[in-house]
């Protein structure tokens, strides 16, 4: 099944499921709040919320928490430079994250992303990472990819792993 | 040092000129373009260099990989296969792979060259009528073993190696005064590197020919059974497409240099996969495993030369064509990249990240395509006209990765590792060989679990004597077309078994010296008497 016709798919049981209410309209009633966000070209403010809540508990126990901003910028930045192809399929999953229907299918969690203890966050990363549908684990590996290598880009976080960054060189 | 760069041209930023005019243009400035580009200038031809890429000197090398990812490689370093199973590491810039690649320099193995020669019936590439492009090349380049001590994350496979009593050696490098600081994957920051930015291309601009960055070849243009040029697009800094078909280049000869994965997507968008259906099939990759040992001492794998020991212990081991032999080396480590290839999240990734000081990784790449079950993968355009890479790993693929995990392995416990972890998401850290080899054993073969990398893509072209078998003859000229030639790593009808650039260096160096007589250059003396 391609991608595409698997997300509606998967849109369709969960409208049907909820008695005809439609997507957005869910959508609307759990409206997400999340005031600081950054000017991005990709990322769309619900996406920044999701990446919000994400990013810290993809990051785990670094003892300097990772600058949500930053790390925003980064993702943003890195997926513009992607080829059309993978941008499309990155918009779909992130709309997919930020709709609050398909969220309670795929992950069982029916709570606003801000709301939702860490404990919830971190069993749906389990399970994408251990589902059985590979376009599951594709998600899984592309989302973290972004975050923790935005993450990891800054030199914040390289004390913590013992990395002194490049030798001081001159030209 | 600084290098000029004149006769140079932007299309981020600069205004396209709608048509130019030139006796051969050359797309793509990697390896084969930088080597062509230098020879068709010196004999005294008009050459115009077409890149993608941005033109990036040592000045804007800072050692970072967050900037050197964006701007020196495809897809910000994340390029992957349709099935995401396989993640492929290629430059996209001024000097292509070469301004960020590793520096190791292997001539093309004999049997390599004698599978070809007997299987697909290629001529004039035999060890004996290379090895004069091969010392040509190593001059040209200051190819030499690596003289100074490894850094700790090679000696501690030479120690794993020495100690198993595998055979080892150290690495040639094209290097010239390097100062040892191992950030030759974000671009050399002192010129050390050898790269064909910094050695062919400033060579060919000196002598007049010019260079378009930030332009994309989008097709040739054919008329009664001739190149007649080729169609730009320009792109942006952030590498997309801004305006199509800006510019027409004129030229006698068109040379495709864009690399196997950009090459064969050229001659798709022209149509001339109709004629020639093998275009784009058959890419190989020298697919990568790699497993990470925990050690008791700092190893410090982000600084020294990156690569300078390698093992052919288990290159041939099955034959030439039987089961996939693979040859160990070690890659640099750098944060982000560990972080990336770390697959968790939260608490246990950054349990994994706190020792990475501590890491020493081993790698394998395979040698895929010697053996008939070993098909390689294949180039297409998505509905974007971009290309992608369709390479499913199978069986036998799977096991040439187990043993190869094994093998790399059981050097780390023999190097002193406290324990060892395969880059396989269901694979952990195992304290002794034995659990390790029973673990290892049974992970399980299946595509994005067991990750598989790639800096190697070859293929796609393929030269051969039989047109129901390949893509160009012999001297890289595409068939039916015969001022059209594809002199980059697309060329090869299989992977080589060691890293590619030398090979790509050197094939190229002979095959563009004759073609540059037959357009009625003036061959300089140094290669005529080869
Ligand atoms: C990180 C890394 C480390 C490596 N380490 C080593 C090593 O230590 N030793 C070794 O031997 N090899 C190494 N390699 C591989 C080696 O560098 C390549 O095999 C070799 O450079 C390939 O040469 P090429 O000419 O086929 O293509 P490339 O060198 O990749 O050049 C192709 C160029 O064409 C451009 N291009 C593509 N499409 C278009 C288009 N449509 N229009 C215009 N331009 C286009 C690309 O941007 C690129 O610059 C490494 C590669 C990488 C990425
Ligand atoms: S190791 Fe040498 S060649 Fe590589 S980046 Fe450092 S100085 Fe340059």
């Amino acid at each position: 099944m391609k991608r595409r016709q698997f997300f509606k798919s998967l849109m369709g049981t969960s409208v049907l499921m909820l008695g005809g209410v439609s997507a957005f309209q869910w959508y609307q009633q759990s409206s997400i709040e999340y005031s600081n966000h950054v000017k991005t070209e990709f990322l769309t403010a619900d996406d920044q919320v999701v990446l919000s809540v994400l990013i810290p508990i993809i990051a785990g126990d670094l003892p300097q928490a990772p600058n949500i901003e930053t790390t925003i910028l980064n993702v943003d930045e890195a997926i513009l430079q992607l080829p059309l192809r993978t941008q499309a399929e990155l918009r779909e999953l992130f709309d997919l994250l930020s709709t609050g229907v398909s969220r309670l299918l795929l992950a069982g969690v029916w709570l606003n992303w801000q709301k939702a203890g860490s404990q919830h966050v971190i069993d749906f990363l389990d399970d994408w990472r251990e589902h059985s549908l590979s376009l599951l684990q594709q998600a899984y590996i592309g989302l973290r990819l972004l975050v923790v290598g935005s993450i990891y880009a800054e030199p914040d976080h390289w004390a913590a792993i013992g990395y002194p960054g490049p030798y001081p060189i001159n030209q | 040092m600084t290098i000029a760069y004149p006769n140079t041209f932007d299309y981020s930023n600069e205004t396209p000129a709608t048509e130019m005019e030139c006796d051969v243009v050359i797309v793509g400035t990697g390896a084969g373009g930088g080597i062509a580009a230098e020879i068709l200038s010196r004999s005294g031809l008009k050459v115009v260099m077409v890149e993608e890429g941005p033109l990036k000197t040592s000045a804007d090398f800072k050692m970072q990989e967050k900037q050197a990812y964006a701007d020196l490689y495809q897809e910000v370093a994340g390029r992957q296969t349709i099935d995401k199973s396989i993640q492929i590491l290629q430059g996209r810039c001024v000097g292509g792979s070469t301004t960020v690649n590793w520096t190791s320099s292997f001539r093309t193995p004999e049997r390599t060259l004698s599978y070809w020669k007997e299987r697909f019936g290629i001529k004039g590439l035999s060890s004996s009528e290379l090895k004069p492009w091969f010392q040509w090349v190593e001059q040209r380049l200051n190819i030499a073993p690596w003289s100074i001590p490894p850094n700790q994350n090679n000696q501690l496979l030479a120690d794993g190696l020495r100690k198993l009593g595998w055979e080892y050696n150290v690495i040639p490098r094209n290097v010239s005064g390097c100062a040892n600081l191992g950030y030759c994957g974000m671009g050399c920051p002192i010129n050390a590197k050898q790269s064909m930015l910094v050695s062919c291309i400033p060579m060919a601009l000196s002598l007049g020919s010019q260079l378009i960055a930030r332009a994309r070849a989008e097709q040739i243009l054919v008329e009664k059974e001739q190149v007649r040029g080729v169609m730009l697009s320009s792109v942006d800094n952030r590498g997309q497409v801004k305006q199509k078909n800006v510019t027409f280049i004129r030229a006698r000869q068109v040379i495709l240099a864009a690399g196997a994965i950009g090459s064969p997507a050229i001659l798709l968008r022209s149509g001339l996969q109709k004629a020639n259906p093998l275009v784009g099939k058959r890419t190989f990759l020298h697919p990568v495993t790699a497993t990470i040992g925990l050690m008791s001492e700092k190893v410090n794998g982000f600084y020294g030369a990156p690569q300078s020991i390698y093992s052919d212990e288990f290159l041939w081991r099955d034959g030439v064509t039987g089961e996939m032999g693979y040859k160990l080396e070690v890659p640099p480590l750098h944060p982000l990249l560990a972080s990336t290839l770390l697959r968790h999240h939260g608490e246990k990734h950054f349990q994994l990240m706190q020792n990475f000081a501590f890491y020493q990784a081993n790698l394998a790449l395979l040698r895929d395509g010697f053996n008939d079950l070993s098909i390689g993968g294949e180039v297409k355009l998505d509905k974007y006209d971009y290309p992608q890479l369709d390479y499913s790993p199978n069986e036998i693929l799977w096991r040439g990765i187990r043993h190869a995990t094994l093998s790399m392995a059981e050097v780390q416990f023999a190097a002193g590792a406290k324990k060892v972890i395969p880059l396989h998401m269901d694979a952990t850290f195992y304290s002794t060989l034995k659990r390790a080899r029973d673990a290892i054993m049974n992970l399980p073969a299946k595509a994005l679990r067991w990750q598989i990398m790639s800096a190697h893509v070859m293929g796609g072209c393929a030269m051969g004597s039989d047109a129901s078998e390949s893509v160009c003859n012999s001297k890289g000229q595409l068939r039916g077309l015969d001022n059209l030639s594809i002199l980059d790593g697309s060329i090869f009808p299989t992977s080589l078994g060691v890293n590619p650039q030398l090979s790509i260096y050197a094939i190229v160096a002979k095959l563009v010296a004759q073609l540059a007589q037959k357009l009625g250059g003036n061959l300089p003396q140094d290669l005529k008497a080869l």
